[in-house]
C-alpha cells in the first residue's frame, strides 16, 4: 500500500503571545499558546485535535491558515512552503483552506441575506461571473448544505443556530477548498442537531474529498467523525494515533484521564478504576517544568519533573503504531474505553 | 397529582418534592408563551432526577417556577409545589425567601455570574448562614471552612478571603455548590452545574455532588441537556419536550427501552464512546421555538417525528401511565418501545 499523501505538514510550531504591562506596554513574559506542534493531515482524512479550553488547539488551527503568524515554525500545504507566502499568494492560497467557526450567531454578518452570505466568497475569489451565474452558485450550495431555497432572502437572526451553521459550511463549501478547519463547529448546536451537522460534514467529506481538521473538546464526537486523533495539553501534542488506537488503548496518562472522566449515556455500563484528575489546568503563561502534565499526573516521577518527554513512536499491545510523549508510555498499564457492539 | 407520585409516597423513600401540574407562562404581544405547560413530577430523599431536553423545552424555567424565582413577563399561572408537604404556592413572598437558600437551594450553570463579584468567599457563604441561622461571626467561620473543606476546596483558610474572579471555574462551582449545602437543604436544583466546565473538572464537580447529596440525603434535581451525565446521575430520568413532560422512567429502562420517539431520537443521535463508530441518527427538523408551538395542532413532536400518523397531526396525546415509575406522551409507546427491543 502507498504511503497516504499528506496535505498539510507542521512542524516545530509555536506561538506565544506577549504579556505586556504598564503605559509603555512593555513585555513581561508569554502566553505559550503553541508550544512545538508537529503533525501532518493526510489527503482525504479528518484528524481530530482534542484538549480542553486554553490547550492552544484552536490557535494551532488558525495558525495552519495563517490567520496569525506562528512565532516559530515551519508549514507546508501540498508541497509549498506558506510561511514565506505574500499576500497575493496567499490569498490564492486562502481558496484551497477554510474554516468553519463554534458559533454561528457572531460570525456570520448580521446585516446581510442568506444568498449574500453565500455569494460573497463566490464574488471576492471571481468564482462566478454575472448575476445570474452567482445567483445558480448560491442555489446549488443551499441544496447541498440542506437549506431551502426560500430562505434566500432572510437575516441570520431568523435561522436557528444548526441552520446558521448550515450557511457557514455554504460560504466554505463556495470557493472549493480541499482543506477545511471546523473549530467545534457543532458545540453551540442542541444534540438532535448536531447529528445532523456532523452527518452533513461527513457526507461533503465523501462527495468532494474534503480533508479535515476538526478541533473539538468532545471526545464522544471526535470517536464518531474522525481518522486520527491528536490530544493537546498547554500547547504541545501529548499523544497521536489512529481514533480506534487511541481510545482503545492510550498511552499517556492525560488521554486516558481525558476518556475516564466522559460522561458515557449507558447506565448499565460499569466503569471500574475510573481516573479522576486532580486539580486545574495550568496557566500557560507559567507552564510547569518539564513534562506539562506532571503536576496532575499519578503516575509522575522524578523525570517528568525535570524533562520535557519528546512525542515519539511508540507500540501499542495491538501493534498499532501512535506518538506520545511520556517518559514512562511503556511501563504504565492504562485503561481505554473498550468498543462493544452498538445496541439500540 | 400523577399516580407515579402517589405510588413513591407509599414507599419507604419520603417525598421532598412534589410538583403537580406546574404551570408558567410568558406574557408576549400575541398569545401568552407555555414555557412550562402542566409539568407534574416527584422526587424522593436522597433521589437524583435529572431532568432532560434541549434549549426551549421549558427545563430550567421549570427549575426556577419551584423556588418561584419568575419574574414578569413571566408568571406562574397555575399548579402545586409541594416541599416536604407544604404547598409553596400558597406562601408568601418573605416566606418563601426563607425557604429558599435553607431547605431548597439552586446552583447555576455560569457561578462567575452566580456569586457577587465584590464579596470575598467568607462573605458570601456567612451572610447565607447568617440569613437563616444567625449566629456569632466565630461559629459561622467554623461552619465556612467546614463545608469548603467537604466539597474539596485545597486551602480553604486561605481562599476565604479570595474573590470569585481570583478562582478557577471549578472552585467557583465548588463555591457555589458549598453555599448551596451550606444550611444542609432538603432539595438540590442544579441548572446544568457542569455545562460551562472542561470534561476533567466536570467529573470531579459530578462525583462531587454525588457524594455529598447521597450523604447528605439531599433530593438532587439535575437539570441537564447531556446524556452522558444524566446515565451517570440520575436515579430517573423526565424528559421535556415543548413545555411539557413526554417522557418519565428510570434510567436504566430509560436507555435500554424508550417509550417516546423523541427520548429514543436524543439517545441515537448522542454520541457514545463505548459504541463502535457509525452514522449517527440524527432528528429531522428543528428545535422549536415556543412561538412556533401555538399552531400546532394534535402531539408537538409530530413535525419532526418519523412515526407520526394523522392520528397524531390531529390529537395530542396525553401522558400515559405505562407502569411503576414509568410514563410516555405518545400515541405508539408500547410499539415504540416494541421496535426498541427488536434492535437491540
Amino acid at each position: 500500500m502507498a504511503e497516504p499523501q499528506e496535505l498539510v505538514r507542521v512542524t516545530g510550531l509555536k506561538k506565544h503571545f506577549p504579556l505586556t504591562s504598564g503605559v509603555f506596554r512593555r513585555t513581561v513574559g508569554a502566553v505559550r499558546a503553541v508550544e512545538d506542534v508537529t503533525l501532518s493531515i493526510r489527503k482525504g482524512e479528518t484528524l481530530a485535535l482534542v484538549g480542553e479550553s486554553g490547550c492552544g488547539k484552536s490557535t494551532t488551527g488558525r495558525l495552519l491558515l495563517r490567520l496569525i503568524e506562528a512565532s516559530a515554525g515551519e508549514l507546508m500545504f501540498d508541497g509549498q512552503d506558506i510561511r514565506t507566502l505574500d499576500r497575493r499568494a496567499l490569498r490564492t492560497l486562502r481558496r484551497d483552506m477554510q474554516i468553519i467557526f463554534q458559533d454561528p450567531f457572531s460570525s456570520l454578518n448580521p446585516r446581510m441575506r442568506v444568498c449574500e452570505l453565500i455569494a460573497e466568497p463566490l464574488k471576492f475569489h471571481q468564482l462566478a461571473r454575472g448575476r445570474a451565474e452567482v445567483e445558480a452558485e448560491v442555489d446549488h450550495l443551499m441544496n447541498i448544505v440542506g437549506l431551502a431555497p426560500s430562505h434566500r432572502d432572510k437575516f441570520p437572526h431568523q435561522f436557528s443556530g444548526g441552520q446558521r451553521q448550515r450557511i457557514g459550511i455554504a460560504r466554505a463549501l463556495a470557493v472549493r477548498p480541499r482543506f477545511i478547519v471546523c473549530d467545534e463547529p457543532i458545540s453551540a448546536l442542541d444534540v438532535s442537531i448536531q447529528a445532523q451537522v456532523i452527518n452533513l460534514l461527513a457526507q461533503l467529506q465523501q462527495d468532494f474529498g474534503l480533508t479535515y481538521l476538526f478541533i473539538s473538546h468532545d471526545l464522544s464526537v471526535v470517536r464518531y467523525v474522525s481518522d486520527r486523533v491528536a490530544v493537546m495539553y498547554l500547547g504541545r501534542i501529548v499523544e497521536l494515533a489512529d481514533t480506534a488506537a487511541l481510545f482503545e488503548e492510550p498511552r499517556h496518562p492525560y488521554t486516558a484521564a481525558l476518556l475516564s472522566s466522559i460522561p458515557v449515556p449507558d447506565p448499565s455500563l460499569e466503569r471500574k478504576d475510573r481516573v479522576i484528575l486532580t486539580g486545574d489546568v495550568p496557566s500557560p503563561s507559567n507552564p510547569p517544568s518539564g513534562c506539562p502534565f506532571h503536576p496532575r499526573c499519578v503516575h509522575a516521577q522524578a523525570i517528568c519533573r525535570q524533562e520535557v518527554p519528546a512525542l515519539r513512536t511508540v507500540a501499542r499491545g495491538s501493534g498499532r503504531p501512535g506518538q506520545v510523549a511520556c517518559h514512562l508510555a511503556e511501563d504504565l498499564d492504562l485503561q481505554g474505553i473498550p468498543t462493544t457492539e452498538a445496541s439500540a | 397529582m400523577t399516580d407515579s407520585s402517589q405510588q413513591k409516597q407509599d414507599q419507604t423513600r419520603r417525598t421532598v418534592l412534589a410538583v403537580d401540574n406546574l404551570q408558567t407562562r410568558f406574557m408576549s404581544r400575541g398569545p401568552a408563551l407555555k414555557a412550562v405547560d402542566g409539568v407534574s413530577f416527584s422526587i424522593g430523599e436522597g433521589e437524583t432526577v435529572a431532568l432532560v431536553g434541549e434549549s426551549g423545552c421549558g427545563k430550567s424555567v421549570t427549575a426556577q417556577s419551584l423556588l418561584r424565582l419568575i419574574s414578569p413577563p413571566g408568571q406562574i399561572v397555575g399548579g402545586h409545589i409541594y416541599l416536604e408537604g407544604d404547598d409553596l404556592m400558597t406562601r408568601s413572598q418573605s416566606e418563601i425567601e426563607d425557604i429558599r437558600g435553607n431547605r431548597a437551594a439552586m446552583i447555576f450553570q455560569e457561578p462567575l455570574t452566580a456569586l457577587n463579584p465584590i464579596m470575598t468567599v467568607e462573605k458570601q457563604l456567612a451572610e447565607v448562614l447568617h440569613r437563616h441561622h444567625p449566629q456569632r461571626r466565630k461559629e459561622a467561620r467554623a461552619q465556612v471552612l467546614d463545608m469548603l473543606q467537604k466539597v474539596g476546596i485545597p486551602d480553604p483558610e486561605g481562599r476565604l478571603r479570595a474573590y470569585p474572579h481570583q478562582l478557577s471555574g471549578g472552585m467557583r462551582q465548588r463555591v457555589m455548590i458549598a453555599m448551596a449545602l451550606l444550611s444542609n437543604p432538603r432539595l438540590l436544583i442544579a441548572d446544568e452545574p457542569t455545562t460551562a466546565l472542561d470534561v476533567t473538572i466536570q467529573a470531579q464537580i459530578l462525583e462531587l455532588m454525588r457524594n455529598l447529596c447521597s450523604q447528605m440525603g439531599t433530593a438532587l434535581l439535575l437539570i441537564t441537556h447531556d446524556l452522558g451525565v444524566v446515565a451517570e446521575m440520575a436515579d430517573r430520568v423526565i424528559v421535556m419536550y415543548a413545555g411539557r413532560v413526554v417522557e418519565e422512567a428510570p434510567v436504566r429502562t430509560l436507555f435500554a427501552q424508550p417509550a417516546h420517539p423523541y427520548t429514543r431520537g436524543l439517545i441515537q443521535s448522542t454520541p457514545n464512546l463505548a459504541t463502535h463508530q457509525g452514522q449517527l441518527v440524527a432528528i429531522p427538523g428543528l428545535v422549536p421555538t415556543l412561538a412556533d408551538l401555538g399552531d400546532v395542532q394534535g402531539c408537538k413532536f409530530a413535525p419532526r417525528c418519523s412515526m407520526a400518523t394523522d392520528k397524531c397531526r390531529s390529537e395530542d396525546p396525553p401522558l400515559q401511565t405505562l407502569g411503576p415509575d414509568r410514563a410516555a406522551r405518545c400515541w405508539y409507546a408500547d410499539e415504540v418501545m416494541q421496535t426498541v427491543s427488536a434492535q437491540a
